[in-house]
């Protein structure tokens, strides 16, 4: 025992401690940078027609702006987007009429579609929840990626058109909830897109093909 | 007048005051790492829980990423399952190779402030599991020693002005 109450040292121990100091610190590092990668990275944006689409079975409100939503029930990422709309509700307090889209592939059923994403948006003021099936309004207003917000004015036309959260699957105050607020409020804003974070809303065939809603 | 007697076994009462002291200074240490041992073993059982803790977390809020009607595994598990191997079982081995150590116990910080970090990515940044970090403090505060209750602090603190620079979205 030496003075500080340690045992003796024990040379075979370095080894292992130096070793695993190498595999902790190289696992962190790469784990951390993977992690901030895909937390950062940005989905496909939509091609949002410049005008309201006409065939759009939901009755357009003149009176105020048009948000539409168009999300994957079973998304991670779309949770924080859909809270992040619930927010932008409480701010614009009935400024905007809110129409939430979920995906429904022809393979699955309603339930399917009814997922706790779903119950939540049921429960933002002001916000019509619908089933979108087999993407027909996701094609209709060019989303592609589950969190896409495409705005309208009253006069139908293409405001804005990208995400609701600064990263993938967080909430917390972005680029695009400020923007549209700023539209809304103010009549401007600094840019008309944001980056936008969430699972596919399209199923891949091949690589040549793309995919398909 | 000044009496002899109040110096007669002066040199001795000076010897056994030295004496105490020693014996008190190595019951101390003693002590001191005693409970550094054993605030080690209690971060064992915690690292474990908390590895198991992050995977269940990972199934059940984000277990698959979609595109379209096609789901695969979600990043989040695969991070849940490696990164946090690494984030557990380094300080575990740590606390079983050597117990007490002053590394050890920092190293302990560093990890469960990273533990703090992961789970936060993992419930997508709900305030609630910022709260991790606060429980965290506490339970390193059992290892009495300020410097790993700084070592906490300086990844934390480090953290954010990182990610304000970067990322001041994810901060602020």
């Amino acid at each position: 025992m030496n003075p500080h109450g340690r045992a003796a040292e024990k040379p075979k121990y370095r080894a292992i401690i130096f070793f695993a100091t190498i595999v902790w610190a190289a696992t962190v590092l790469y784990g951390g940078n993977l992690l901030w990668t895909y937390k950062t990275t940005p989905s496909a944006g939509a091609t949002a027609p410049v005008m309201w689409p006409e065939n759009v079975p939901v009755r357009f409100d003149p009176a105020r702006a048009n948000l539409v939503l168009l999300a994957h029930p079973h998304c991670p990422c779309t949770r924080a987007s859909i809270v992040e709309l619930n927010n932008l509700s409480a701010t614009l307090r009935g400024k905007l009429a809110i129409h939430v889209f979920f995906l429904r592939p022809a393979e699955f059923d309603e339930e399917w579609v009814k997922t706790a994403s779903w119950d939540s948006a049921l429960r933002i003021p002001g916000a019509t929840v619908h089933i979108d099936e087999e993407g027909l309004m996701a094609a209709r207003f060019g989303a592609v990626t589950s969190g896409q917000a495409v705005l309208y004015g009253h006069d139908r036309e293409l405001l804005f058109s990208g995400g609701l959260t600064a990263v993938r699957g967080h909430v917390g105050e972005g680029a695009g909830v400020d923007r549209i607020v700023s539209l809304i409020t103010t009549g401007k804003s600094d840019s008309s897109e944001s980056f936008v974070f969430g699972c596919s809303l399209l199923t891949p065939n091949t690589p040549q093909q793309g995919g398909t809603l | 007048m000044t009496d002899v007697n109040e110096f007669a076994g002066a040199p001795d009462e000076a010897a056994r005051e030295m004496a105490i002291s020693a014996r008190s200074e190595a019951l101390f240490n003693e002590t001191r790492q005693r409970r550094y041992e054993r605030v080690d073993r209690m971060f064992v059982y915690l690292m474990l829980a908390q590895w198991v803790f992050g995977i269940v977390l990972a199934l059940c809020f984000s277990p698959y990423g979609w595109s379209g009607k096609i789901k695969q595994a979600h990043l989040h598990v695969q991070v849940a399952v490696f990164l946090g191997a690494a984030l557990s079982l380094f300080p575990i081995l740590l606390a079983y190779l050597r117990p007490g150590w002053v590394v050890t116990r920092h190293v302990i910080a560093i990890n469960q402030m990273l533990w703090s970090a992961l789970l936060i990515h993992l419930t997508g940044g709900r305030i609630e599991t910022h709260f991790h970090v606060f429980g965290s403090l506490a339970f390193l505060a059992f290892y009495f020693d300020w410097k790993v209750i700084l070592t906490a602090t300086v990844v934390v603190a480090g953290d954010h002005f990182v990610r304000g620079i970067f990322w001041p979205e994810s901060v602020y």
